[in-house]
């Protein structure tokens, strides 16, 4: 069902004007670029407005502020090193495909945004990044799930974040140096049955074994018959792939019930959920992938400018919004151009050159043509010992062991089934 | 022939008592007096308003005007939730018993009410027990002790409405109401239910004002009958002197004769 | 009509079928206990602990609602707010988790008074929709306050040092804070049993439970025990709050999460019946443990690896309600009519 959209009307006025338009018809407080400006050095700085679409209420509401600090970060850093003017819209996706698509489509008709990012579970990501495509309206994501890079892949939709096949990979060699007997516990929808399979074949391949698995429901917050299993099995390692939150409840259950000398192995952790945990149980910790950690080398002041804005403590959706933003608008002013096409010719095979390398420890990271993955490291982390765990100015309770090339990890173009 | 006596000064008097429903006349400026101890019955053919009058006296229904004195108090403004405490008592229907709680819970309920101990959270406390003692004396009077422990809806009839005495009887009461005790009885139980109804006003001193269909219990029990019809009071009198009243037995007894 | 068969499980109604399904279940624990007899004993005692938390949470919301007839949506917000009293009073005013156990359910009960006194007393006599979504209104109140006050993020408070151990029970070893948990359940139901059943003050409240009118008639003061009713229930599910806050955590969502299974044990246990949700609750939490188990085990037993369905765990609560309701429409020991 094709839709007029203001954005289709734009295009159709010419594609040689674009770039002025874009700049006229940026979001309020935009200062005016001339009418019918066509190129953007003779009328001063290019004015940009990009959408961010993060969840400020609904299951993920914890996460929405991150996004629009980190985004703010890169937006001060672009503003002061390019001439470039960027307006920030922030539309909330309520944690709802619906809700925010209903956000997107009046992001791109009503308000004029030229480029659009954010979104963090996969379903919100998939639906409001193919409107974006099927609108030619670039759009960069940080859904980890791998059919965003697969079967779900759009022309002008990209993703920051690892996938959940890299994360997995990584954790499963992890766990299979660390010891020999894994039980997986892994939660009963598709983002836990495919890190299931990705594990238990990392773990093997790599000389191990899985002695046994439970699916867990989700949400769940009672994991002791899943520990009773554990703990009546030959496993010497557990590995939790479930969500954040659900994961944190299942060690501290681990922790009083008396099940503390076996390894923990937790897949995409994100520290942030063991914040409001008690510094013990956080410890139980062994060994987690992660997109990224606070306590990368090479991080900088980025840390103290999070905690400075004071929501959220530093962690990885701050430092992958810092990411979308900086390299979105950096691609739109190598292409003079916020239109989706040129944009998407900037970042296919583009390198990773600016501080969004930086914080991320300085590792190779480049987006993929093929399936439009920001191809970047994956980080092995461990809990640190209760009483070496920082809390202030910001939190720092896991430390970096090992770095994992995201080229060793990452999926061969032809597995992901995404044919860009 | 009426009552002679002052309503002011009897155990249960009416003076005036009226009950209008709309344009109808229920209950007709009725005078009575029933003195302390006394078994006084009210007949009536049907619709001659025993019941309106029985709903007015314990006020379930407010009076259109007129005066109930109870020992010479005028209790006629005193709410329906305070009544219990007067020591005028009406025998519960068996649509008025509590189903699910056994017999003995639904006469202790009445009883912890009257003393006005619903709110005791004590578990073995002494007023408890004393009261768990006085219903089941009070079912050992009517004889239900053998089915203290059953749930009341699954009581026959009968002893659904000896029960129905037994809850009257928990709160205490000078004067008990009591609205055709025997009806739906076999001759047998009947007569028990009668027996019942006089050891209890000879036993606890009761004034006791029924209502009763069965010509034979009312002339054999009854210390004396108030004649209802059409709502106001035809005659007042000792059983024989209804008998030999004339009126009553144009208006009235004849016919039930037939009937009967 | 109703006999006192409502009061035993109806098991003289069973007909062969049904004495075929009590005989499969018995066997198919029979051959888990074959199989694994280790780790169904970890799972039995598991499923005790998980049921008696059940039965906490909805015991409250079955003494209103067998009470009041109001369905408290807000039960579950009322749950949370114990869970986060607890992080107020622990966590941030660094109080002993012995105070919270008794301050934040009385907290809590406080709520529920305010709660009862400015918006549900008003609807007693209204269709019970106009309760329900009353309380369902307060709920998200409650619900959005909570958010507003203590965030988003999951929190959680230090277990106390004696409970945060696991206690060895010879059979099997379970969390110290789980099992603190069984033994206040099963305080607060004996202490409701006792008030209900055994006090003058139960009796009156249970003849108003049958007939409110009349009970007022007797002059028994409803209003006054309704309220204190409704403070019973708040600070029962706060101290399943406190309890589960401890245990396992609280975040703004425990509530709605919470509700839903506590409606289903108060169905399958009968609406009304307060001893209907003890067994409901148990009976679900047994289930919930032992249902995977038996699958796996009767999977390895036959070697249809199919039968171990992965994950099932989370929909045994509500088979246990399709099945009891098939069999039973008004719960195992509900009042008849209510739900037929």
């Amino acid at each position: 069902m094709p839709k007029i959209t203001r954005r289709r009307a734009l295009e159709g006025l010419g594609a040689a004007g674009i770039a002025g338009l874009a700049g006229c018809s940026s979001g309020p407080g935009g200062e005016g670029s001339g009418s019918g400006g066509t190129t953007t050095g003779s009328t001063g700085p290019m004015e940009i407005t990009l959408g961010l679409f993060t969840p400020n209420s609904g299951a993920f509401a914890p996460w929405g502020p991150s996004l629009e600090t980190g985004t703010r970060l890169a937006i001060q850093d672009l503003e002061n090193e390019l001439d470039v003017s960027v307006g920030l819209e922030v539309y909330d996706t309520k944690t709802d495909p619906s809700g925010a698509l209903d956000a997107m489509k009046r992001a791109v008709t009503a308000d004029g945004i030229d480029f659009a990012q954010g979104g963090i579970n996969s379903s919100v990501c998939t639906k409001i990044g193919t409107w974006a495509s099927d609108n030619n309206v670039s759009y960069i994501g940080q859904g980890a799930s791998d059919s965003l890079r697969g079967e779900a892949c759009q022309p002008f939709m990209y993703m920051v974040y690892q996938t959940n096949h890299m994360m997995a990979t990584t954790i499963g060699r992890e766990m299979a140096d660390t010891t020999d007997n894994w039980y997986v516990l892994y939660a009963d929808y598709v983002w836990g049955h495919n890190a299931e399979q990705v594990v238990t074949s990392a773990v093997e391949e790599n000389g191990a074994t899985v002695v046994g698995k439970d699916a867990t429901p989700f949400p769940n917050d009672d994991y002791t018959q899943y520990i009773n299993n554990v703990a009546n099995s030959d496993a010497d390692g557990v590995a939790l792939l479930i969500p954040g939150p659900d994961a944190s409840r299942a060690v501290k259950q681990m922790r009083n019930q008396g099940l503390t000398d076996i390894t923990i192995g937790a897949q995409m952790l994100e520290d942030m959920v063991f914040w409001g945990l008690d510094h013990e149980a956080a410890a139980m910790v062994d060994i987690a992938s992660m997109g990224w950690v606070n306590t990368i080398d090479g991080v900088g002041d980025f840390n103290d400018r999070v905690a400075e804005a004071g929501e959220l403590d530093p962690f990885v959706r701050h430092a992958k919004s810092y990411t979308s933003a900086d390299q979105h608008v950096r691609a739109a002013v190598r292409a003079g151009s916020t239109r989706a096409e040129d944009i998407r010719e900037e970042l296919e095979g583009h390198e990773v050159q600016s501080a969004a390398k930086d914080i991320h420890g300085g590792g190779e990271m480049y987006w993929r043509a093929c399936d439009h993955e920001l191809v970047s490291p994956v980080f092995s982390a461990t809990a640190r010992e209760a009483s070496a765990m920082q809390d202030d100015p910001y939190k720092q309770w896991f430390d970096v062991t090992d770095t994992t090339p995201g080229d060793d990890v990452v999926r061969s173009c032809e597995e992901t089934g995404c044919t860009l | 022939m009426s009552d002679d006596a002052d309503p002011r000064s009897a155990a249960l008097g009416t003076e005036g008592l009226s009950k209008h429903f709309g344009g109808i006349v229920a209950v007709d400026e009725v005078d009575l007096a029933v003195e302390s101890g006394e078994l006084r019955a009210i007949i009536g053919p049907n619709g001659a308003g025993k019941t309106t009058l029985f709903n007015v006296v314990t006020h379930a229904l407010a009076p259109t005007s007129g005066s109930v004195y109870l020992d010479g108090e005028d209790v006629t403004d005193v709410p329906q939730e305070r009544r219990p405490h007067l020591g005028l008592a009406r025998s519960f229907q068996s649509n008025e018993l509590f189903a699910e709680l056994s017999v003995l819970e639904n006469v202790r309920v009445i009883a912890q009410t009257a003393a006005d101990g619903t709110f005791s959270f004590s578990l073995l406390g002494d007023g408890r027990a004393v009261r768990a003692d006085e219903a089941r004396d009070i079912l050992a009077r009517v004889g239900l002790s053998e089915h203290a422990e059953t749930e009341a809806k699954n009581l026959s009839h009968g002893d659904q409405r000896r029960l129905g005495i037994a809850m009257a009887i928990a709160t205490e009461p000078s004067v008990l109401l009591l609205d055709e005790p025997t009806s739906g009885m076999g001759p047998g139980e009947s007569r028990e239910t009668v027996e019942l109804v006089q050891s209890l006003q000879d036993d606890l001193g009761l004034t006791v004002l029924m209502i009763e269909h069965d010509m034979e219990i009312v002339l054999s029990v009854s210390d004396r009958i108030t004649v209802l019809n059409r709502g106001s009071v035809l005659a007042t009198g000792t059983p024989d002197e209804i008998q030999g009243d004339d009126d009553v037995q144009d208006a009235y007894l004849g016919g039930v004769r037939e009937e009967l | 009509m109703s006999t006192s068969s409502s009061r035993t499980l109806g098991l003289d109604r069973l007909s062969a079928g049904g004495a075929a399904v009590w005989g499969a279940i018995a066997l198919l624990l029979l051959v888990a206990l074959a199989v694994e007899p280790g780790l169904f004993v970890d799972q039995f005692v598991g499923g005790l602990v998980y049921g008696m938390t059940l039965v906490l949470i909805a015991l409250g919301l079955s003494i209103i609602l067998g009470l009041l007839g109001i369905v408290n949506f807000a039960h579950g917000a009322l749950f949370m707010l114990g869970a986060y009293f607890t992080y107020q009073l622990m966590a941030l005013w660094g109080l002993p988790f012995w105070v919270a156990l008794v301050v934040a359910p009385l907290l809590v009960g406080l709520v529920g008074v305010l709660m009862e006194r400015l918006v549900l007393q008003w609807l007693y006599d209204e269709p019970p929709l106009a309760g329900l979504l009353a309380a369902f209104g307060i709920a998200l109140m409650i619900q959005e306050a909570t958010r507003a006050i203590w965030g988003d993020t999951p929190l959680s408070v230090a277990t106390p040092a004696v409970l945060a151990q696991s206690a060895d029970l010879a059979v099997t070893t379970v969390a110290r804070i789980r099992l603190f948990s069984v033994v206040v359940a099963a305080l607060v139901v004996l202490g409701v049993y006792l008030l209900i059943e055994r006090t003058d003050f139960g009796l009156s409240v249970r003849a108003g439970v049958q007939d409110r009118e009349m009970a007022g008639f007797l002059g028994i003061d409803m209003p006054r025990r309704f309220v204190l009713m409704f403070f019973l229930g708040a600070v029962i599910a706060g101290i399943g709050g406190v309890l589960q806050g401890t245990a396992v955590g609280m975040s703004p969502t425990m509530g709605q999460q919470y509700i839903i299974i506590t409606f289903v044990v108060v169905v399958v246990g009968g609406i009304g019946s307060l001893f209907g949700s003890v067994v409901a609750g148990l009976l679900i939490g047994e289930a919930v443990f032992l249902t995977p188990l038996v699958l796996r085990s009767l999977a390895d037993v036959t070697g249809v690896g199919a039968l171990a369905v992965p994950g099932i765990g989370g929909l045994v609560p509500y088979l246990v309600m399709i099945l009891v309701l098939l069999v039973r429409p008004r719960g195992l020991y509900g009042q008849e009519g209510f739900m037929e």
